[in-house]
């Protein structure tokens, strides 16, 4: 089993980044980052560097940096690319899209139609907020107040949002079927893949 | 007043605001409060004085307590009275009560200052129901006997019947801040009860009913399990000379593992017990002082989520002081769940996060909370420390 250190921007994006390392064939050691983009970018090099002798995993948000994930990478990675245990993946333009891509799990975890969850996730302009305002119309309490904010909070998020959405990404959701719909989301999956042959 | 207004139960209150003045190191202080809150401040700021608001209320109704014992222990009034406090002599705490629905179901205010012996002296005590007095002391009785000025009408039973309510929430009040080693050593905190710093934190556990401490115990088990991977059950036992110990079986190379007692704990272990100790029971107000304490960081990056599941099954408010950055890392922390707290030489300004220009600017830009905070929070010139001990 190919283990993988792993780095994300943040807490709720455990889930889904492990479950689809797992579909891939490897398995998760250390969990790093989960203080914002910046520091995860800040050392990125030295988690390149690393990924020469061991296996790492890291994912970074797209957001609205660049036009699309081959500039992102070739901006953020540099001109040696990544290493040949290091598989990188760039969410277009959150992880949020590759939960959102499950749109079966999700409608029935969130407590929502299925009808009311877009086919194309890497085309939301913010998928964070996309999700929130989903389960700001669950049928569920519990859904609504784990993950929407209270109005003038100040917040983006509800306060249960990270360990749930964590937890949905670990139990519930299909990555297979998620795949389907998330090209960012096959291109991670491919990466780690690669990663786990060249390992083994 | 309504019905439906009648209807709510003290046990549904929670604090949903505070007003100090010249209380310790606040000359004026307001501040909305939530049912989650954390303060953050830089060492000195008065986190534990902000704190000691709440507790010196609950003081005064507590059983053995009383207004005057509350000062008394506190080391008088001259040792609570601001050191920026000039015009106003007088000490004052106004604390609202409501729900998320109703803001202000009562309103309680304390201002007090001392008699030419030093002495504590009421005066004023003012209780409102939906805005409606319903005490307002001074008054003629307290003209003609100035001694009753002395003590609280909310800490006597026989006249606060018309805000029961407020005692009883205020009584609910918990404040938990253990040191493990007291907890090792209970003699060095001999005949305390209900020991915040956990003096007698086994004899509390020993107090509860057999069944909802099984019950606690079982649930405290599996989530310290997640920290201590070794641990595999924790029961009460007593020793020969009656005293009460905790004792946890740690899973071994041997088959049947082995048995530890309190004393063995490692200070982490008996922290993180009583912090889910402390969040398990009651229903009142909790106050809890940099719960991170002793805790590993990936450990403490679970603590503002537990305290929201804490409150999704009892609804309990949950004050807390904090220094830690992966605590607030938590994205579900609002901006109006952080209170800042600024010193000055006026005394320490208080301001919610969310009424801060700068935080929310940097906020909106994506700026990680914590890093905000830190910045904002830290020390000028603590680079000094580091040249501490260097020749001079």
């Amino acid at each position: 089993m190919t283990i993988f250190n792993i780095c994300v921007e943040g807490e709720s994006d455990v889930g889904a980044v492990a479950s689809a390392i797992q579909y891939a064939g490897g398995s998760v050691g250390g969990i790093f980052g989960r203080g914002g983009k910046s520091k995860v970018l800040a050392r990125l090099e030295a988690y390149n560097q690393a990924a020469e002798r061991m296996p790492w995993a890291v994912v970074v948000d797209l957001d609205h940096d660049f036009d699309d994930a081959g500039k992102a990478s070739d901006a953020w990675l540099g001109s040696s690319g990544a290493a040949p245990l290091m598989a990188f993946g760039i969410a277009v333009r959150e992880v949020e899209s590759w939960l959102i891509a499950d749109r079966e799990a999700l409608s029935d975890y969130l407590g929502v139609s299925i009808d009311r969850i877009t086919e194309q996730p890497d085309s939301l302009d913010d998928p964070k907020q996309y999700l929130v305002n989903l389960a700001r119309h669950s049928r569920l309490r519990t859904i609504r107040e784990s993950l929407v904010p209270r109005k003038g909070s100040g917040a983006s998020v509800g306060p249960l949002y990270a360990s749930e959405i964590r937890r949905f990404g670990e139990g519930r959701l299909d990555v297979a079927r998620a795949c389907q719909r998330s090209a960012s989301l096959r291109e991670f999956v491919a990466s780690v893949e690669a990663v786990v042959l060249r390992g083994a | 007043m309504s019905t439906e207004q009648e209807a709510i139960d003290w046990r549904e209150l929670r604090f949903t605001q505070i007003e100090l003045a010249n209380w310790r190191n606040f000359s004026a202080a307001t501040t909305p409060l939530q049912r989650r809150m954390f303060f953050v401040g830089p060492n000195a700021a008065g986190k534990s004085n902000f704190l000691d608001a709440f507790r010196f209320l609950a003081d005064i109704v507590n059983v053995g307590g009383g207004f005057e014992s509350a000062v008394k222990r506190r080391g008088g009034v001259s040792m609570l009275r601001a050191f920026s406090a000039r015009r106003y002599p007088g000490i004052s705490i106004r604390v609202r009560l409501g729900t998320d629905d109703e803001e202000s179901v009562w309103e309680y205010e304390l201002t007090f200052s001392q008699d030419n012996q030093r002495r504590p002296v009421i005066m004023k005590e003012r209780v409102l129901h939906y805005g409606d007095v319903v005490l307002d002391r001074p008054d003629g009785e307290d003209a003609s006997d100035p001694e009753r000025l002395r003590q609280t009408h909310l800490e006597q039973v026989n006249v606060n019947r018309d805000f029961r309510d407020v005692a009883e929430f205020c009584a609910s009040t918990r404040y938990m801040h253990i040191v493990p080693q007291l907890v090792r050593e209970p003699d060095r905190s001999v005949g305390k009860a209900n020991d915040p710093f956990g003096g007698d934190f086994i004899e509390q556990i020993a107090r509860t009913t057999k069944r909802t401490r099984d019950a606690r115990l079982r649930r405290i088990v599996a989530a310290l399990r997640v920290a201590v991977p070794q641990l595999e059950e924790l029961e009460l036992t007593t020793d020969v000379r009656g005293v009460p110990h905790l004792r946890g079986k740690y899973k071994h190379w041997r088959k049947n593992g082995a048995w530890q007692e309190e004393a063995h704990y490692s200070d982490g272990t008996l922290r993180l017990m009583g912090l889910l100790w402390a969040v398990a029971e009651g229903r009142g107000p909790l106050l809890l002082e940099e719960p991170e304490l002793s805790l590993h960081p990936e450990v403490v990056r679970y603590i503002p989520q537990m305290f929201s599941q804490v409150q999704r099954r009892s609804g309990r408010q949950i004050l807390a002081s904090t220094h830690s950055v992966e605590l607030l890392a938590d994205p579900g922390i609002a901006l109006d769940e952080v209170v800042v707290l600024t010193p000055s030489n006026e005394g320490t300004s208080v301001a919610l996060a969310r009424d801060v220009e700068d935080i929310c600017l940097q906020h909106a830009a994506g700026i990680p909370l914590p890093e905000i905070l830190t910045a904002l929070t830290g020390p000028r010139g603590v680079d000094q420390l580091g040249l501490f001990g260097a020749r001079s």
